[in-house]
């Protein structure tokens, strides 16, 4: 006869048997903690380094084309053009500044020479943006007049430095007298300097030497190709 | 033992990979950066230049072709100084004048240029040095009105005719002899 023995799901017990359960102690290695955290950090660290890297190339890259397509379209015609035109420019206002009009010296002449002042020799010499130089030769027949007309040019402020010279009578007489006589006149120089600013070119002529008939002339004067009067 | 080692090992590794790896990359991303904000900034400039050039190219543009002309005119490239005779003595004649006795020169700006002091160099980048001047003398005989007139012809004319001598002698009669010097100028392209 079988031996039949009886189950029980209660687990049978043996004397001297090994625990199914071992009770493990857990230990923590500080050391071995910073080791994987610097490690860990480092390899997180070489990473971004690494992304940064590729993003600055990137730029520099994105920079260096913006440059070049700048400078293509950076044309050197077009700064010759502009420069060429600015120098026109900048030269057209060199001479137009520095332009006088000469008879705006007649004018001032006309206007402040006294009655019994005769002028018999003109000369001017301007050199651009320099003074200009004025050299009369006149005739009066009285002291009283040149004394007048020096008074005049030095009061009006037109003419600077003006030097009356060679003041002599036309007899050949002293011109040490107070008056010359009656029939003699006194010849006389004059030396005056004028500022450039005082005569500008500024495209009106002047009224008082111009009369009705000159100006009818101008406006017939336009001439030639070159020279065309505005 | 594998257990001390691997730390270690590990510690190694961070050390290497710090020092040799990232942080000579750092060293490279600072001079990239460097790099890209010189280029950003050239073209930077770049940018705003060609803005500049587009729009004074525009303002040239914006002068009318008749402007142009007339400033052609005022400053040519190249004198011509048979046509501003000829145009001279289209003038002088008239007004009734006679015209002759001329004379044509090239002047040395020697004057002009000790006479630009520093600070119109300053300010004005050309000095009457840059231009070649040509001289002309020449005699007219007239009347006192017709010479003013003529004067005032040539004060006015587009192509610039600097007068800088005037010479004459009244006479007995009418008719005198009026000596003149006009300077043109011409600006030569530059090279």
């Amino acid at each position: 006869m079988a031996d039949f023995s009886r189950s029980s799901f209660i687990p049978k017990e043996t004397t001297g048997a090994v625990p199914s359960r071992v009770r493990r102690r857990r230990t923590f290695h500080i050391f071995g903690f910073i080791a994987t955290t610097m490690l860990v950090g480092s390899l997180a660290l070489a990473a971004g380094v690494y992304f940064l890297k590729t993003s600055a190339q990137k730029g520099l890259d994105d920079a260096k084309q913006s440059l070049i397509e700048q400078d293509n379209l950076f044309k050197q015609e077009s700064i010759s053009e502009v420069r060429e035109f600015d120098r026109k420019l900048k030269a057209a206002e060199l001479l137009i500044n520095n332009h006088i009009s000469p008879l705006k010296i007649f004018a001032a002449l006309e206007k402040e020479t006294k009655q019994k002042v005769q002028f018999t020799a003109f000369e001017v010499e301007h050199t651009p943006t320099l003074e200009v130089i004025l050299n009369l030769q006149g005739t009066t027949p009285e002291f009283k007049s040149l004394a007048l007309q020096e008074i005049t040019f030095s009061e009006n402020g037109v003419l600077r430095d003006v030097v009356f010279s060679e003041v002599s009578t036309n007899d050949g007489s002293s011109p040490d007298r107070k008056s010359a006589s009656a029939d003699s006149s006194i010849n006389f120089n004059l030396k005056g300097t004028l500022s450039p600013d005082t005569i500008p070119y500024d495209g009106v002529t002047p009224t008082t030497i111009i009369s009705a008939d000159t100006n009818a002339l101008f406006t017939s004067a336009v001439l030639g190709d070159s020279i065309t009067i505005e | 033992m594998i257990r001390t080692i691997t730390p270690i090992f590990s510690i190694v590794i961070a050390l290497v990979i710090f020092f040799f790896f990232a942080k000579p990359m750092f060293a490279e991303i600072k001079v990239l950066q460097g790099e890209t904000e010189q280029y950003e900034e050239a073209a930077g400039k770049a940018v705003e230049l060609n803005q500049t050039l587009a729009s004074l190219i525009n303002k040239k543009r914006s002068y009318s072709a008749d402007d142009l002309e007339r400033l052609d005119a005022l400053v040519p490239s190249e004198l011509e100084e048979v046509k501003v005779l000829t145009d001279l003595s289209e003038i002088a004649r008239s007004h009734n004048m006679l015209f002759g006795n001329i004379k044509v020169a090239n002047a040395e700006n020697s004057k002009a240029t000790d006479a630009t002091t520093d600070e119109q160099a300053s300010t004005q980048s050309l000095t009457y040095n840059d231009f070649t001047t040509t001289i002309i003398d020449f005699s007219l005989i007239g009347t006192y009105e017709q010479f003013k007139s003529f004067l005032a012809d040539i004060e006015k004319s587009l192509v610039l005719l600097e007068t800088t001598s005037i010479n004459f002698d009244s006479g007995e009669g009418q008719l005198q002899q009026y000596t003149l010097s006009v300077q043109i100028y011409s600006l030569p392209p530059r090279e």
